[in-house]
């Protein structure tokens, strides 16, 4: 598996499990779900190739709390899982948050609430975005929007979380994680995390030793801890907010959308300039934190008309999108659930209706 | 309704010993692109046979299987045999009863197993029935992916198949492809590797298969070295591909 193609054909799934051992990690627990799983089956075959540890938990929970384990001695790990197994993750999120561990967990997202379905979904933004668990706390998220992406984000998040020490969410979904498409530049990766001084790997006697936790009794110093977060998010979002824009200079219409909406939106974009209709896009890659000041600035091109959200969900991103646009111009949404995907056709007559209000042209 | 006739239909497409069999078992790894595979020679048979059958036995992967192309499958005259649970989404494996039916039918039955080695085992639960009726089972494989991407490989999977599914591979399939990234030279230049694969577990090649809009026209039913070609409709599309 070491030598491949310069170009191969890989299962989103598969991008993900192959990136996170190409950068280092050796450590992957988890528990089974639709539509997932492939990740886990190829971390059962890889791991044992490269000396890694392969752990399948008794639940999703056990699951967190062995990445907060590994992740306090230092290594590499990661979790992956699909939407209900993410819900019971989140008390493990806040407290890998507390204890600042850097770690990567997938969402694979399927269609809630609760058991809900298997198909595509994008209803856990509120939850990757604006916390899940408990306390004021950030993770990174990142939206991948191809198999290609999937596997570069996945690397890159390694970096991250090990940058701020953070737990680095990559929300993606059901249709990302089971369709196939070329991918390269998989030769491997200079695997060796940055120096991790507080990691407990044993003081040899040598040191006092490192503590990992969330716990902090004395009010003054707990404070001083979640002003201390709050810097380094702050840090973050100054730092690492990445989206993709795409022609909204002179656009009558800018939709905002991620991963595999985004996809849809592309080909919808191609349509309405076939009828004269200019239409931009802004594709957050982070979603938090999100490009707010991307969309803020699309939003004062005067041949805007108005910004369109389109959304797996009743209406999740619109809202960090209205907090950026401020008001200055109008900000409509189209959302599907269940499953079901827009169809290019009815993202175009909601453009149609912005850009063309009278139907004519 | 019928499907306009498309460019491939100017060709008889490939023949081989498997084109004279009554059932064919079509299985492979991951993203061989045996359900596309399966689909189009359902259809290639049917053109000659009255009687022709795709069953979809993927009894793991929910997600993108050859039951979705049962429309154009029904419009074309091939019947669709495929578990309860398939386009509904529910995670559940399932066996459909009518797949015994095949063994001692008249017709023809071409066998999509999906799911990889743990699919083909459930599929080993059947193999009485397929060796009863001289099943021809043609494994697909696509170098493009990372499991069979050289001939040590391809061997290994074809070893790992057979003794999950209970089915000796008859021959070997080459849809080495990118997906639309594919083109001839692609496949011309792996047919060579997949030949070695198969020569070295005494398995012949049977035909390669691509997609004929990617293919140059003037291969017709070979590629130029004399392999057999089956050209192939894509039917199975992601759902962001649909136009409408």
């Amino acid at each position: 598996m070491d030598r491949l193609p310069d170009r191969v054909l890989m299962k989103g799934n598969e991008a993900i499990a192959e990136a996170a051992i190409r950068a280092g990690c050796r450590h992957y627990f988890g528990y089974p779900i639709t539509p997932q799983t492939e990740i886990a089956h190829y971390m059962a075959k890889r791991m044992k190739s490269v000396g890694g540890v392969f752990l399948q938990a008794e639940s999703e929970v056990a699951a967190i709390n062995m990445v907060y384990g590994a992740a306090g001695a230092g290594a590499r790990v990661m979790t992956t899982s699909s939407s209900p197994g993410i819900s019971l993750k989140q008390e493990g999120f806040s407290y890998i948050a507390g204890a600042e561990l850097p770690c990567v967990v997938v969402n694979v997202a399927r269609c809630g609430p609760g058991l809900g379905g298997i198909l595509p979904a994008q209803g856990d933004y509120f939850q990757a975005t604006k916390g899940g668990g408990h306390g004021d706390y950030r993770n990174a998220v990142l939206a991948p929007a191809s198999v290609q992406e999937l596997y570069q984000l996945t690397v890159e998040a390694f970096d991250l979380a090990d940058r701020y020490r953070v737990l680095v969410l990559i929300l993606a979904d059901g249709t990302l994680g089971q369709m196939m498409e070329p991918v390269s530049h998989l030769e491997p990766k200079d695997a060796t995390a940055a120096g991790k001084p507080w990691a407990t790997v044993g003081t040899g006697g040598k040191r006092f030793h490192n503590t990992i936790t969330s716990i902090y009794i004395d009010p003054e110093r707990l404070e001083a801890h979640n002003l201390h977060l709050q810097a380094k998010y702050a840090k973050i979002a100054r730092n690492e907010v990445r989206c993709e824009s795409v022609g909204v200079e002179g656009a009558e219409v800018v939709v905002t959308a991620f991963g595999t909406t985004a996809r849809i939106v592309r080909n919808v974009i191609r349509q309405a300039a076939e009828e004269g209709i200019k239409v931009g896009l802004i594709r957050p890659i982070t979603l938090w934190p999100f490009p707010s000041e991307a969309v803020a600035a699309a939003a004062a091109h005067p041949s805007v008309k108005a910004l369109l959200s389109v959304e797996l969900n009743a209406g999740q991103m619109v809202e960090d999108v209205r907090l950026a646009v401020n008001g200055a111009k109008p900000v409509q949404f189209h959302g599907r659930m269940g499953g079901m995907l827009p169809t290019q056709r009815e993202i175009l007559e909601r453009i149609r209706a912005i850009a063309r209000p009278e139907g004519g042209t | 309704m019928r499907e306009a006739p498309a460019r491939e239909n100017a060709t008889a497409g490939p023949v081989g010993p498997w084109s004279a069999a009554r059932v064919l078992v079509v299985l492979g790894a991951y993203g061989s692109g045996k359900s596309e595979v399966a689909v189009n020679l359902a259809l290639l048979l049917r053109r000659t046979r009255d009687d022709v059958t795709l069953v979809d036995l993927d009894t793991i992967n929910p997600y993108f299987r050859s039951n979705d192309a049962r429309a154009a499958l029904e419009a074309a005259g091939v019947r669709v045999v495929a578990p309860s649970t398939a386009g509904t989404n529910a995670d559940v494996p399932a066996v459909p009863g009518e797949v015994h039916g095949a063994f001692d039918a008249a017709g023809t039955f071409v066998f999509d197993i999906g799911g990889e080695d743990m699919g083909a085992r459930v599929v080993s639960s059947l193999r009485d029935g397929f060796a009863r009726c001289g099943a021809f089972v043609l494994m697909v494989v696509n170098r493009s992916r990372p499991f069979t991407a050289d001939a040590g490989r391809i061997a290994d999977m074809a070893d790992e198949l057979a003794a999950a599914s209970g089915l000796p591979v008859d021959a070997l399939v080459d849809n080495t492809n990118l997906l639309g990234e594919s083109d001839g030279r692609l496949l011309l230049d792996s047919v060579g590797e997949v030949r070695t694969a198969g020569a070295r577990r005494g398995i012949p090649l049977a035909f390669a298969s691509g997609v004929d809009a990617l293919l140059p026209p003037e291969w017709r039913d070979a590629l130029p070295d004399g392999t057999p070609l089956l050209r192939m409709r894509r039917h199975l599309t992601y759902p962001y591909e649909n136009g409408a």
